[in-house]
């Protein structure tokens, strides 16, 4: 099938569209708060404790921005 | 309780709701597995689906002119909208082993999605969550398998799971989120992002189109006759709007896929 070539000389697009990075970076978002909200919920639900399910969710969504940061946030 | 607003007990209205989503054997009095449970509407659909795609595709490939007829000129047009305007993009130089596979997505999900706002399906085949589950996970095989491929079991587990420049101590934190948003939360989301909007749409389409009705037919009450009358016309506003929407996850699922599959084959992350 005919199809348009990219002109000569052009320089490549520029990576990916900043929403399709948005979409991949909701899952480390959700990963984080998952993982270790989940942890935390588990903590408190074997020792009869409340405050570690706060704390998992805040570790949680810090660590999944620390990634975030670390897999796109980089300056080209 | 309901002051007198809609005599909800009186006309045996049943809103609709989940149970609107869930279908029997399609050929009850077949005999043999024809008539089996899990030969329902929407795996009909999907199977007319797929061979819809292939159809298309066949056809479109045949007969092709320098000179394109109007029907070439539409294949090549949503070819080249894949082509380029997904896998290219996003894949580079890497981009002609999985156009196959981008394209046959694109159109199986085009299809099904727009199964919804045609006459004799009238049902999108996505809003049941199996059928997104499947092809998440068939999307998952995809980028994890094109990531073993080219850098080996090992070399593909430790690009994923350990970032650069992330210092050792926090290696510990990081590897179990890394794998869980790569392996885990990645195609449930691409999944669920296509059930729930495949499902609301339908969901609101129904509600206009037989709440209207049962307004409509409602006896000796015009404002009820006028309200439901008003909102079956406007169901077709919704209808038109799902057809985009359906388009619009089409490609949103398709540029996921294609995102995945660029970061596990990518060579610098």
């Amino acid at each position: 099938m005919g199809t348009t070539p990219l002109p000569k000389g052009t320089p490549p697009p520029p990576r990916g569209g900043s929403t399709d990075d948005g979409m991949v970076a909701l899952s480390y978002i959700l990963a984080g708060l998952i993982l270790y909200g989940g942890l935390g919920w588990l903590g408190d639900y074997y020792f009869g404790t409340t405050w570690l399910l706060p704390i998992g969710l805040i570790m949680g969504l810090g660590t999944s921005t620390y990634l975030i940061i670390k897999r796109y946030g980089r300056l080209e | 309780m309901n002051p007198g607003l809609l005599p909800l007990d009186a006309g045996g209205y049943k809103p609709p709701g989940v149970d609107d989503f869930s279908f029997g054997a399609a050929f009850p009095d077949a005999p043999g597995w024809l008539g089996a449970d899990w030969l329902n509407k929407p795996l009909l659909q999907a199977v007319i689906g797929a061979l819809l795609v292939i159809l298309l595709w066949w056809w479109a490939s045949r007969n092709l002119k320098v000179k394109p007829s109007k029907g070439q000129f539409l294949g090549e047009y949503i070819y080249e909208f894949v082509r380029n305007g997904i896998a290219r993009d996003i894949l580079h130089h890497d981009y002609k082993r999985f156009l196959p596979y981008l394209l046959g997505l694109f159109s199986f999900l085009l299809v099904n999605n727009w199964f919804g706002e045609f006459f004799f399906f009238m049902f999108p085949t996505f809003s049941n969550v199996g059928y997104a589950y499947g092809l998440a996970f068939l999307s998952w095989c995809v980028y994890v398998g094109a990531g073993f491929a080219k850098f080996g079991f090992g070399g593909f587990l430790k690009r994923q799971l350990i970032p650069e420049g992330v210092p050792w101590y926090l290696l510990p934190l990081i590897i179990p989120l890394e794998f869980l948003a790569n392996f885990i939360t990645r195609p449930i989301t691409l999944a669920l992002r296509l059930f729930a909007n495949m499902f609301a749409g339908h969901l609101v389409v129904m509600v206009f189109v037989l709440g209207g009705a049962y307004l409509l037919t409602l006896e000796n009450n015009s404002f009820f006759n006028v309200a439901g009358g008003v909102s079956i016309i406007f169901s077709f506003a919704i209808l038109f709007l799902e057809l985009f929407i359906g388009a619009l996850q089409a490609y949103i699922f398709t540029v996921l896929t294609a995102q995945y599959v660029s970061t596990s084959i990518s060579e610098a992350h």
